[in-house]
């Protein structure tokens, strides 16, 4: 019986010590955040072969984007001259063939980098911005207020996103600034859990105690002092989101329920290759090529920078 | 005494991002059969290396046993085909580890967990091994055995878990059984329990013992020999009687220094001081030089080998050279 | 154990009352009065009239809501408003279809995923865990329509060896039972291995991790000091003990598999819930979206207390009703 009380004891010492660790980690990558530890992390960084490799995918896809007029061999949207220029294999002209209105695959791949890239990149940062309210709200309110707001977040992702991204689609009309912001609003769930665990083990260190205790207001302490302190964890788990992000926006494309024609966006592209993918193979395959790389560059950046810098939180 | 177990020359190593480090170097002794012998020395000096290498439980990478033999009645277990060897791991071999929290599969009942062995190596039937199990429960004091039978680890206390791994050691009837800290992360109360149930179990079965410790306090109460490692030599072999009247070695008799002692008052305990070398970097000459307070120029240059310093007590220091 | 069983099971209740609420505010949300959408030529006044009383739109919105949770939850989701049908019937044929195609690729993504984690957890840094990182990068990477395409495109069109869409061939009336089940199989592999597959990269990377961790433990140490052989240890020892965590990787992957289910069904035709959500969509036919929304995060929820539950069996420190370490 003694025995069994101190096997007790020691499961408990294990879960303390647990804490501890994730404690300490935290404040190694977060509450001191002094340059030598961030350099630390991008000299781990640099040593990560994939995560670079990710880094320098990602920085070519920008160039691409930013650079797309100026590389691109033809107008995007301009028709070429019909029938003769139509779905013409790829050629010294044309090194991605030419689709069915004898547009340039080519420059629209490059073209159509420009919607995956930023639509992706502004999704996740209303994402994150509203994953970390919430989760800081939840986080930091406790009670019922975490408790409603906790199961509530439960029950969204237990809807599949692409559902629920469709029945929003079909309440509002289509425009490019409403798949960016119902991107962003159906992919905030998993940031929320994540900051709100971050804010829960924060939440009694000394510092916030002080702050409270001289009267700070729940709103400053949320901002200045919480928040502040999950960015490292924000930045790596809005990396790794965006590569599904890039794939949910392109499958919406595809169902011609994305951004709307005649902007060249990759999804969309792949699905006017569809219905002559034995003729002219190239209309998908060279779009969808394209995604996987962005997707895969995104991935590698995160997982990069996820072991570089914080190796213990997402373990 | 005839011997069971002849370890020579073995030499273990790790590969390390540094380079190979060895673990356990050069390392030489006898088990006779029925012989309960001591492996004592510090964590980290190699005692464990050497017993998971004897097992050939080394794990590979990042782990080798470079060199060496380990003859079992004459034949070199280092040198069976790895089929051959699980027959002789569990079988003729056992070992019982120092975590019993650990060291059992929390998803499978703990009968289960020595019935399994009892058919691996008997070929019985499930029943029967189920039986022999349970017997092995009543041999090692677990009370109600039947019914504990279907516990599993974690409905067990510590001391009944390391009860339930000696069953399980000793349910082929080893003639050899390993004993790695059997009762270091134990309670002190349940420490002596266990310790003397391993001292009946042994005269019980007449198997040979190794028992490894690092508590000289514990050695000198069950085995008949001891040996002394440190940094991953073995630096004196001898008679529990012989090692505590006149130990050669000036590392054991640090050790001794710093055991409590009820019967003579002492102010402080003796701890030697300095740490234990590592392991990627070892000293050139003896590897205990450098904390070594009767240390003599040549032991700094020249590695000591063994010396006998008469009736079997070995010893790996210069200072017990025999005078020419 | 039961008690276990029964707070899950209150939990799911509870998660079912939230979603069944977030779908009444969904159809609330959208700006303006919800039958405004109808305003079409096609559609009659009348019919918009009879609708609102159907959906009870002219009454109080707390009237609305106990209304029309008591309807669903009994499952009466209204009438389409595509094919003048009640939804009910509509889901009835399409639930079976989705279930088909998700179990398939369900036991695919089992089957390959724990496999290849098995081997490349127990061959770690090998030529094949390298291969196997590779591959799952990319399948975890690939957008599913596009494998889809790449598939029909090799396996159908340039191949002809499997049919590329429709559950079944068009006359499968001259078939004998043996011949209609293999023409559904047929019918059922690139779809199950679209949906399957790419997720089973993910879970392989789960599962060797989860491998990984194990094989360091101690008690694996303790089987092979029995003398177990290396195929027992880790089929026995390890396995039980690294599927633990993956059933319930298992039971979080229904959300991925029913929403890849969207894509796949539209591209393949396969007459299920998520081509007959993308349809409702495309004609804005509300009752059928809500439904479906509702139906699938119920799949989900169960699909998730059937892991937990699982997970409880699998693991006796839960069963025994003490969470161990």
């Amino acid at each position: 019986m003694k025995d069994e009380n101190r096997n007790n004891d020691s499961l408990r010492n294990d879960s303390l010590n647990d804490d501890s660790l994730k404690d300490k980690s935290l404040i190694n990558e977060s509450l001191i955040g002094g340059t030598s530890l961030w350099s630390s992390g991008w000299s781990r960084f640099r040593r990560n072969r994939a995560g670079m490799a990710g880094a320098v995918i990602v920085l070519c896809l920008y160039m691409i984007a930013l650079l797309a007029p100026v590389i691109s061999p033809c107008d995007p949207v301009q028709h070429g001259d019909l029938p003769a220029m139509r779905h013409n294999p790829p050629s010294v002209a044309h090194p991605l063939g030419t689709d069915k209105f004898g547009r340039d695959v080519m420059s629209r791949v490059f073209y159509g980098s420009r919607i995956s890239l930023t639509v992706s990149l502004l999704a996740v940062v209303i994402a994150v911005v509203i994953g970390a309210l919430v989760g800081a709200v939840a986080g930091y309110s406790g009670g019922i207020v975490d408790a409603v707001i906790m199961r509530t977040v439960d029950a969204l992702m237990a809807i599949p996103r692409i559902f629920l991204l469709l029945t929003c689609i079909a309440l509002f009309s289509r425009s490019i600034l409403l798949i960016i912001v119902l991107l962003g609003a159906t992919s905030w769930m998993g940031t929320a859990r994540l900051v709100r665990g971050q804010i829960l083990s924060l939440r009694n260190k000394d510092f916030i105690i002080a702050a409270e205790s001289l009267g700070a207001g729940s709103r400053r302490i949320i901002f200045r002092h919480l928040l502040p302190n999950t960015m490292t964890v924000m930045i790596i788990s809005a990396t790794l989101r965006i590569g599904g992000i890039i794939l949910i926006e392109a499958a919406l494309s595809f169902l011609g329920l994305g951004v709307p024609p005649p902007t060249a966006s990759w999804g969309q592209m792949v699905f006017e290759g569809r219905d002559v993918l034995l003729g002219a193979w190239w209309i998908s395959t060279f779009p969808g090529i394209a995604i996987i790389a962005t997707v895969i560059g995104y991935n590698l950046l995160g997982e990069g920078l996820k072991e570089s810098f914080d190796p213990v939180q997402f373990s | 005494m005839e011997n069971l177990l002849e370890v020579k020359g073995l030499r273990t190593e790790f590969m390390t991002e540094e380079g190979p480090a060895c673990a356990v170097d050069n390392v030489s002794f006898v088990i006779g059969k029925g012989e309960t012998v001591g492996l004592v020395g510090e964590s980290g000096c190699g005692k464990s290396v050497t017993a998971l290498s004897i097992m050939r439980l080394i794990s590979d990478p990042p782990g080798r046993i470079t060199a060496g033999s380990v003859l079992l009645d004459g034949r070199d277990l280092l040198a069976l085909s790895p089929k051959e060897m699980r027959g002789v791991r569990g079988n003729d071999i056992s070992i019982v580890f120092q975590e019993p929290l650990s060291s059992l599969n929390p998803v499978f009942t703990c009968g289960e967990q020595i019935r399994e062995a009892i058919s691996l190596h008997q070929g019985l039937g499930r029943k029967d091994s189920r039986a022999k199990a349970v017997e092995m429960l009543r041999l090692v004091r677990i009370p109600d055995p039947e019914k504990r039978y279907s516990d599993y680890p974690h409905q067990m206390s510590g001391g009944m878990r390391q009860r339930v791994m000696i069953a399980m050691a000793l349910s082929c009837q080893p003639r050899l059984l390993i004993a790695d800290e059997p009762s270091t992360a134990l309670d002190v109360s349940v420490q002596a329990q266990i310790m003397e149930l391993l001292l009946d179990l042994r005269e019980e079965m007449e198997m040979s013992v190794l028992l490894i410790t690092h508590d000289l306090s514990v050695v000198a109460q069950m085995v008949e020999r001891v040996m002394v490692m440190y940094a991953g030599v073995i630096v004196e072999d001898a008679s529990v009687s012989d090692l505590f009247s006149r130990p050669e070695h000036p590392y054991t008799e640090g050790l001794m220094a710093s055991i409590p002692r009820l019967d003579v008052d002492v102010e402080r305990l003796d701890v030697i001081p300095g740490r234990v070398p590592d392991p990627l970097r070892m000293p050139a000459g003896c590897r205990f030089s450098d904390r070594c307070p009767k240390r003599i120029d040549r032991c700094l240059l020249e590695e000591p080998p063994m010396f006998d310093t008469g009736g079997g007590h070995l010893a790996r220091c210069w200072l017990s050279a025999p005078t020419p | 154990m039961v008690g276990y069983f029964i707070r899950r099971f209150l939990q799911s209740l509870l998660l079912i009352w939230i979603v069944l609420t977030i779908t009444f505010f969904l159809m609330h949300l959208a700006p303006g009065d919800p039958m405004a959408r109808y305003d079409h030529p096609d559609i009659s006044p009348e019919t918009v009239r009879m609708m609102r009383e159907q959906l009870g739109l002219d009454r109080p919105v707390l009237e609305q809501y106990f209304r029309w949770a008591g309807s669903f939850v009994t499952g009466d989701f209204g009438t389409s408003l595509r094919y003048n049908r009640p939804v009910g019937e509509l889901l009835k044929v399409a639930i079976p279809n989705t279930l088909r195609l998700t179990v398939a690729s369900l036991f695919l993504y089992m089957v390959i995923g724990i496999m290849l984690g098995m081997v490349s957890a127990a061959r770690r840094y090998s030529v094949f865990d390298r291969m196997t990182t590779v591959i799952s990068l990319f399948l975890y990477s690939v957008p599913s329509f596009w494998l889809a395409l790449m598939l029909i495109l090799f396996f159908s069109l340039k191949l002809g060896v499997l049919p590329s869409s429709h559950i079944q061939s068009l006359d499968v009336s001259g078939l004998s039972g043996l011949q209609l089940f293999a023409d559904r199989i047929s019918h059922l592999i690139l779809p199950a291995f679209v949906l399957g597959v790419a997720s089973a990269a993910g879970l392989a990377r789960y599962m060797r991790g989860s491998m990984i961790d194990v094989l360091k433990e101690d008690y694996i140490r303790t089987a092979r000091a029995k003398g177990l052989p290396e195929g027992r240890v880790l089929m026995k020892h390890a396995f039980r003990n690294a599927a633990i965590p993956i059933v319930t990787i298992m039971g979080l992957s229904l959300p991925f598999l029913l929403g890849g289910a969207v894509i796949v069904e539209k591209i393949f035709s396969w007459p299920g819930m998520g081509g007959l959500m993308v349809d409702a969509i495309y004609t804005r036919d509300y009752p059928v979206v809500l439904a479906i929304n509702f139906v699938v995060a119920v799949m989900v929820i169960l699909g998730n207390l059937l892991a937990d539950t699982g997970y409880a069996l699998l693991d006796p420190r839960i069963r025994s009703g003490r969470r161990g370490r």
